[in-house]
């Protein structure tokens, strides 16, 4: 019988819920002229937004822009903001826009092993053969080739939130089309990295 | 529990959101159905791997996107504050209509001045003493107001006070309500508009040191700027300001960088 482990992958998403009443405070302050708040908001979450648009295009350098564009949106659009609902599911949604736009512009696919940081895994130890780390290398591809949405709500799913309500407010379909989704993307998941696999083995 | 159902419920158990008799029976299949049990292991895994995948993504962007956003940032301020800045002119215009007190008011003396102009032609002595008596009358009714306004709930009001400010003269109830808005007003505006309304009396020393207070804990850019520019003028800062900005722990490096240099080239 499987054990099915459900440990948090890096801590960024589902112990802190979203609904933080000061960041709400902060943005209808920005909405009412005081834009610099949105300073402090930039300081609250902008590791948790590039963390997001890292794992869905894989490129550092990228990334950057894309947080600062999701930002400056965030500015931008600041009376599209609606007081009665959380900031960060409306912040991860121009988040979400800015990396779709960015698709658009640049359709170089696969990104392969873009920028891949040096030591692999935190736990050298666990992948200390080459033939495991290739296997890291394999899946970080198959996820960068799903589609755009499927490897959002994989994202999400795996790294940034921990409940299908967050997931399904944040991308405004219901907890049953999460579920849909993610199940479909897992599956394509697996196909991609077994077709990876047996690429590399030939 | 058939194959099918197994499957969609494995996602759920995956992502921790199976109630217990879900779970029990989702198991009871698992290990009854051999396909099942092995497609369900082979996905747990891709999960886990998944996981572990991410570790060495999750990190700290570098201090140069917060740099660049804060610049950004200030540049938009800006930009907001050029467009949306009230000039004297709008404030006046919406005064006119929104108070028909002050409207009769003023009417009144336009009116007086309008007669005293006409007199000026005989008696050009009088009419300057009748004048300064006159501004003496608004100075004295604008002072109230102004003092009165700034402690005003909305934002926009407050603005219109310190507008009002300016036909007040130095007085130092004004001068002193302008000083508490350009520390503490919760609104950037305000404090940009009170700083203003204080640089024709910079040069005076308590309004110039209070100013210079304002560094310490102010965090806009913008208005550091704007108290910078006031106190400084054209001669740029005094020897100890300098020295006192660079203790500001808030101040803007860029502006930092720019009093320093200024103060060199004096
Ligand atoms: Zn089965």
């Amino acid at each position: 019988m499987p054990v099915i482990t459900t440990e948090d992958g890096n801590g960024s998403g589902g112990e802190q819920r979203v609904n933080q009443p000061e960041d709400l405070e902060l943005m209808i302050a920005v909405q009412q002229g005081e834009v610099g708040k949105m300073g402090t908001l930039f300081e609250r979450h902008h590791a948790r937004i590039y963390n997001f648009c890292h794992r869905m295009t894989g490129s550092q350098a990228a990334s950057e822009d894309l947080v600062q564009e999701a930002f400056m949106r965030a500015l931008k659009y600041r009376q599209t903001f609606r007081g009665d609902a959380d900031f960060l599911p409306w912040l991860y949604r121009l988040a979400r826009n800015v990396c779709n736009d960015y698709f658009e512009k640049n359709q170089r696919f696969p990104i392969t092993g873009e920028d891949l940081p040096e030591g692999v895994s935190p736990d050298p130890s666990a992948l200390d053969n080459a033939q495991q780390k290739e296997q890291v290398c394999l899946l970080r591809e198959a996820l960068l080739r799903l589609p755009v949405e499927r490897r959002e709500v994989l994202i999400l799913s795996r790294f940034e939130y921990r409940h299908y309500d967050e997931i399904a407010q944040l991308l405004g379909c219901s907890v049953g089309a999460v579920k849909v989704r993610v199940h479909r993307a897992m599956n394509q998941l697996r196909e991609t990295y077994r077709e990876l696999l047996k690429e590399s083995e030939s | 529990m058939n194959c099918e159902k197994a499957d969609k419920l494995l996602m759920d158990s995956l992502m921790g959101a199976l109630g217990a008799e879900e779970r029990r029976d989702l198991d009871e299949h698992l290990a009854s159905c051999e396909r099942c049990g092995e497609e369900a292991a082979e996905m747990e895994t891709l999960w886990h791997e998944l996981g572990r995948l991410d570790d060495s993504r999750s990190e700290v962007p570098s201090d140069r996107l917060t740099r660049r956003f804060r610049l950004a940032l200030a540049d938009f301020e800006t930009n907001l504050h050029e467009t949306s800045r009230p000039r004297f002119s709008e404030w006046w215009a919406g005064l006119w209509t929104a108070r028909p007190a002050w409207q009769a008011a003023f009417s009144a003396a336009v009116l007086v001045m309008g007669v005293l102009l006409g007199a000026g032609l005989n008696s050009r002595q009088s009419l300057n003493e009748e004048l300064d008596e006159l501004r003496a009358e608004i100075e004295t009714m604008s002072r109230a107001v102004t003092v009165s306004l700034l402690k005003h709930q909305s934002a926009s009001e407050r603005l219109r006070a310190v507008s009002w400010s300016r036909m007040s003269g130095g007085d130092d109830k004004v001068l002193a309500a302008l000083l508490d808005s350009a520390r503490s007003d919760p609104n950037v505006n305000v404090r940009l508009a009170a700083v203003d309304a204080l640089a024709g009396y910079a040069d005076q020393g308590s309004v110039r040191a209070s100013l210079m207070d304002n560094l310490e804990l102010e965090k806009s850019p913008l208005v550091q700027l704007a108290v910078l520019e006031a106190v400084a003028g054209d001669e740029g800062l005094r020897n100890g300001e300098l020295q006192r900005l660079k203790e500001a722990s808030e101040v803007d490096q860029t502006l930092l960088d720019y009093y320093a240099a200024q103060a060199e080239s004096l």
